[in-house]
């Protein structure tokens, strides 16, 4: 109810901006890139996930992280869709999307960046799909559990699946090719999303690195958000059976060698930088570390990778509650991060701001902006909700697949 | 046909009245020249009155300056004006910052209140140096980082090196605005403050008038007035002439009262770019502020005037 | 009631006309006399004064007259102003009559009243005048400046002339000496001193003499064409090149070979697991219950 109620305020703003114009948003010429853009970027980032536990733990021949597997794949699908989403949000004039496609330029990151989005999803929900078959057969064989209306929604979607061998081998090497196709185009889209920054001259956005950074960050924010929606699932539907401690334990190690990683590329990214301290680039630096940015920079530095790495690296730490927190923190840290990312850049243009009304020299969103961000992340959390009411969070054909050969296997 | 047997009148009075002995070289009408240069004729013709009172029979295209300007399809907007490299240069040892180049442009491109594509900078390299003001528009970059992003097509470089908007195109991603290391862009945060006869006027990229809620917006080096024959409304509204205007295949530059060989000019007052290195290739140069007209003043505050 | 009534009304008539009687604008018309190659033509700027400052008046329409020999006014035409308060007007050949008459030329514009501003007009007075360039052997320009008077046609002294070749928006100079004075054969003789300026193709360059706010005749403008130029040179244009900042269509080869091969191969897979997908709906259709 908090969401949808949250989702209603997020639309009012849009209606009250699609009206008036962007002027609604505190954004004006110099930081044109608000928390839109750190949204659309977060949403990217912890879209992610589901290369990660679905395609490379499946392919590195893990077989623990199977019950994770949905959690994952509906946590990108619904954030690469309110990724697109809150990009059309962010357009002065979101009646000519079409113009993207009738008149787009390949030359153009944003045009790269169109086509991996949308390949992404489209691969995203066929990863989604094709293991779910299985369980909404089983769902059917207890139909009278259901209302009417989930009867006829899962024989729409799934009353071919006859459980046949024939059907198992298609849809198992179809999985098993799509594991393998996702990485390349998950590593893309975050790619080119850091190239809607790396390809211009500006302070902050102007390095080599920004690939690299990304996708470590996004691989980082995702797990985090998994050990939350874990935690979270698992105390509201009682699946302490399936999702047992020794998950926490996993992927709470999982998350320490991520944060780690994103470490690595933090320091990369801002020591080499700071020992040169190019002019360009001074002002944008000590901004961050020590000027009107720094109780951000350091909250995010810390509440996304320090404190976690801390809590996790002890057997303690890895226990359910424990690891709960340690997400939620690598997710608000994240999130604080991708806005350091897209605007004190903006706020250190190379020409003086001047000539320009006082407004436009500082940037706090305004309230149709936060409602308009908190909604998106409001409504792509009640779509997984609303996922999780109708189709089983744990993949279950695949669970006892696993158990009996574990148990087979002890034998 | 009647536009030759009045060109032949044209020549034969010239000739009549050329009496002081001088050599005859080829006499070309300039209506002939227009014609050839591929301007096309209107098909409108005018009776028009030459100073020694005979009838000239002229079609109103080939008219210099040309009474009123037919208007330009968007096609050959995206094209531009075949043969010219527009170049402009900025003379800061003139330049008191008393921004009649921000109101003609501002007016004459009827933007929102507040809003200018020309900035006048308060610029101090580093402690030492000597602060000046430099007027910034937008560059029209050779390599534009501008163009290179947008995914619609939107920002288009043209043959005459003029980089231009299409306010029809644009989606308002605001990519261009993050590329541009000039600060050259605004944006149209709302819906522009201007009479509704304006907002009711065709839009025209080579004019950017009016400006459209939800686009970008920059200096457009006014094509429509350099077909004209005619400077920039900045150029022509600076009463000390800093800005120079010009072709860089006719290596000329002027401010209107003053004309200049722009390769000389570059040469002997030492001309140069903003940020060189990024490789943008800019086509506005600055000629550096020595011997300057006026003492730099800086102003109380950022005031903006409009 | 009827006295109250009565004072009602005129208070009410009173603050109607009152509000009625808005203040109006003054406009400032000035009226300029151009020839450019032998062809007259006037400028009408119209101006108003907001805050002290002079701006432009948009919108009005200029109507221009001829005084004929007797003092009154002939309709030469009307041209409406644009954004700058700008409009010209050529001659019109209907002015043939008058214009012969005279040797000197009284021109009015003037433009209506209208809500926000007052009525304008200016006036000018010309002599009629020709400029004639021509050139010299040895790359030498001569411009002469000959002024109407009830004789005919004769030189006039002692007006600043500028001989150039004519550019996109300018004149520029053919010697350093900018400007000079005619003469008593109202004759100007200047050496071509510019090297190398490209022309047109043919290395043609259009050479100008130029006359600017003279008091008795006006601007005048004449040019003939020689072959003193260098041929035209073109900066290189990459706008038909394939570059990352070309028009949509014209991307680089190299990008366009990178991009659709990788979309070409990753959608490929997609499709390939759609046709999977199709094969399970299949396979479960025709399988036993």
């Amino acid at each position: 109810m908090v969401l949808v109620s949250l989702c209603l305020v997020g639309l009012a703003a849009y209606i009250r901006q699609l009206y008036y114009g962007l002027g609604v948003t505190a954004m004006r010429d110099y930081v044109s890139w608000g928390i839109y853009i750190s949204n659309f970027v977060f949403f990217v980032a912890i879209s992610l996930v589901g290369s990660l536990i679905t395609a490379v733990l499946r392919l590195t021949d893990v077989h623990w992280s199977t019950p994770l597997t949905r959690i994952a794949e509906i946590i990108a699908v619904s954030a690469i869709t309110f990724a697109a989403l809150i990009i059309i949000v962010d357009m002065g004039r979101p009646e000519r999307f079409y113009h993207l496609f009738m008149y787009g330029r390949l030359q153009s990151p944003i045009t790269w960046d169109v086509i991996v989005i949308s390949t992404y999803f489209v691969i995203s929900l066929l990863l989604l799909y094709l293991p779910l078959l299985p369980d909404i057969s089983i769902l059917l064989q207890h139909q009278e559990q259901y209302p009417k209306w989930m009867v006829k929604l899962y024989k729409g979607m799934g009353s071919f699946w006859k459980n046949a061998p024939a059907q198992f081998a298609i849809m198992n090497r179809s999985v098993g090719i799509l594991s393998v196709a996702i990485i390349p185009v998950a590593f893309s889209i975050h790619t080119v999303t850091s190239w809607l920054f790396a390809t211009t001259y500006r302070p902050g956005w102007d390095s080599t690195n920004f690939g690299a950074y990304f996708i470590s960050g996004a691989f980082l924010v995702g797990a985090g958000s998994v050990l939350v929606a874990m935690y979270i699932f698992r105390t509201h539907y009682k699946l302490e059976k399936y999702i047992t401690e020794s998950h926490f334990d996993k992927m709470g190690k999982i998350v320490v060698l991520l944060a780690l990683l994103y470490l690595y590329f933090n320091i990369n990214e801002f020591l080499v930088p700071a020992f040169k301290m190019k002019k360009s680039e001074e002002e944008h630096l000590t901004g961050l570390f020590a000027g009107e940015f720094a109780p951000i920079f350091w909250f995010a530095i810390f509440t996304s990778m320090f404190i976690p790495i801390f809590i996790l690296l002890f057997k303690r730490g890895r226990r359910p509650f424990p690891a709960f927190i340690a997400g939620i923190l690598v997710v608000i840290g994240s999130w604080f991060k991708r806005y350091l990312i897209v605007t004190p850049t903006l706020l250190h243009p190379f020409m003086p701001m001047h000539d320009v009304p006082a407004n436009y020299r500082v940037y706090f969103p305004s309230w149709e902006e936060w409602a308009i961000a908190i909604g998106s992340l409001a409504a792509a959390l009640l779509v997984i909700t609303f996922f999780a009411r109708l189709f089983p969070i744990i993949p279950i054909h695949e669970t006892i697949e696993e158990s009996e050969t574990t148990s087979h296997a002890s034998l | 046909m009647s536009d030759n047997q009045t060109r032949r009148d044209f020549l034969l009075t010239g000739l009549a009245i050329a009496g002081t002995g001088a050599a005859c070289t080829s006499k070309k009408n300039i209506f002939e020249e227009t014609a050839e240069a591929g301007v096309k004729p209107s098909g409108k013709k005018v009776k028009l009155l030459s100073v020694d009172g005979n009838i000239v029979e002229v079609d109103e295209a080939f008219l210099k300056p040309i009474p009123e300007m037919p208007p330009i399809p968007n096609s050959e907007e995206r094209i531009g004006i075949a043969g010219r490299k527009f170049v402009m240069v900025i003379d800061l040892s003139r330049c008191k910052s008393l921004k009649k180049c921000q109101m003609a442009c501002n007016y004459a491109h009827q933007l929102h209140p507040g809003i200018s594509f020309l900035k006048v900078y308060p610029m101090q390299e580093s402690e030492h140096t000597a602060p000046y003001w430099q007027p910034t528009n937008c560059m029209h970059c050779d390599e534009p980082p501008c163009v290179k992003v947008c995914p619609v097509d939107a920002t288009f470089k043209r043959q005459d090196g003029i980089v231009l908007i299409d306010s029809d195109r644009c989606v308002g991603c605001r990519f261009c605005m993050a590329a541009c290391p000039y600060s050259s862009r605004i944006f149209n945060w709302e819906e522009p403050g201007i009479s509704a006869a304006t907002a009711a006027l065709p839009y025209s990229c080579e004019k950017s008038v009016p400006q459209k809620k939800g686009t970008v917006g920059k200096c457009d080096f006014c094509p429509d007035r350099a077909r004209e024959n005619k400077l920039p409304h900045c150029a022509e509204a600076c009463p000390n002439g800093v800005f120079f205007f010009g072709d860089m295949n006719e290596d000329t530059v002027t401010n209107g009262a003053e004309t200049f060989r722009f390769s000389e000019l570059i040469r002997d007052k030492s001309g140069y770019r903003l940020m060189e290195d990024l490789g943008t290739k800019p086509s506005v140069y600055y000629l550096p502020p020595v011997n300057r007209n006026f003492p730099y003043i800086p102003e109380a505050d950022s005031v903006h005037t409009s | 009631m009827r006295l109250y009534n009565l004072i009602a009304l005129i208070l009410f008539s009173s603050v109607f006309t009152g509000l009625q009687a808005q203040e109006k604008s003054s406009v400032t018309l000035r009226i300029n006399y151009y020839t450019h190659q032998n062809l007259p033509y006037l400028v009408a700027k119209a101006k108003t004064k907001i805050n002290g400052k002079l701006s432009p008046v948009p919108g009005l329409v200029a109507k221009y007259y001829i005084y004929n020999a007797t003092g009154d006014t002939v309709f030469l035409g009307s041209a409406a102003m644009d954004f700058k308060g700008e409009s010209l007007l050529y001659v019109p050949a209907s002015a043939q009559a008058v214009f012969q008459s005279q040797a000197s030329l009284h021109f009015m514009v003037v433009t209506a009243s209208n809500k926000q501003y007052d009525e304008g007009s200016g006036e000018v007075t010309v002599q009629k005048s020709k400029l004639i360039i021509d050139t010299l052997d040895g790359r030498k320009a001569v411009a002469t400046l000959l002024v109407k008077n009830d004789t005919g046609w004769i030189p006039m002294k002692g007006v600043e002339l500028t001989l150039g070749v004519q550019r996109l928006d300018g004149i520029l100079p053919i010697n350093s000496t900018a400007t000079a004075s005619t003469d008593s054969l109202g004759m100007v003789t200047g050496d071509y001193a510019i090297e190398n300026l490209p022309g047109d193709k043919k290395g043609i360059l259009t050479l100008v003499a130029s006359i600017k706010d003279n008091e008795v005749v006006g601007s005048i403008e004449s040019g003939i064409n020689v072959p003193w130029g260098a041929p035209a040179h073109f900066i290189t244009n990459h706008f038909f090149d394939r570059t990352l900042f070309a028009r949509r269509g014209q991307s680089p080869i190299w990008l366009e070979i990178l991009a659709y091969s990788m979309v070409a191969m990753v959608w490929g897979v997609v499709i390939y697991l759609l046709v999977q997908l199709r094969k399970i709906i299949r396979i479960g259709k025709s399988a036993a219950v």
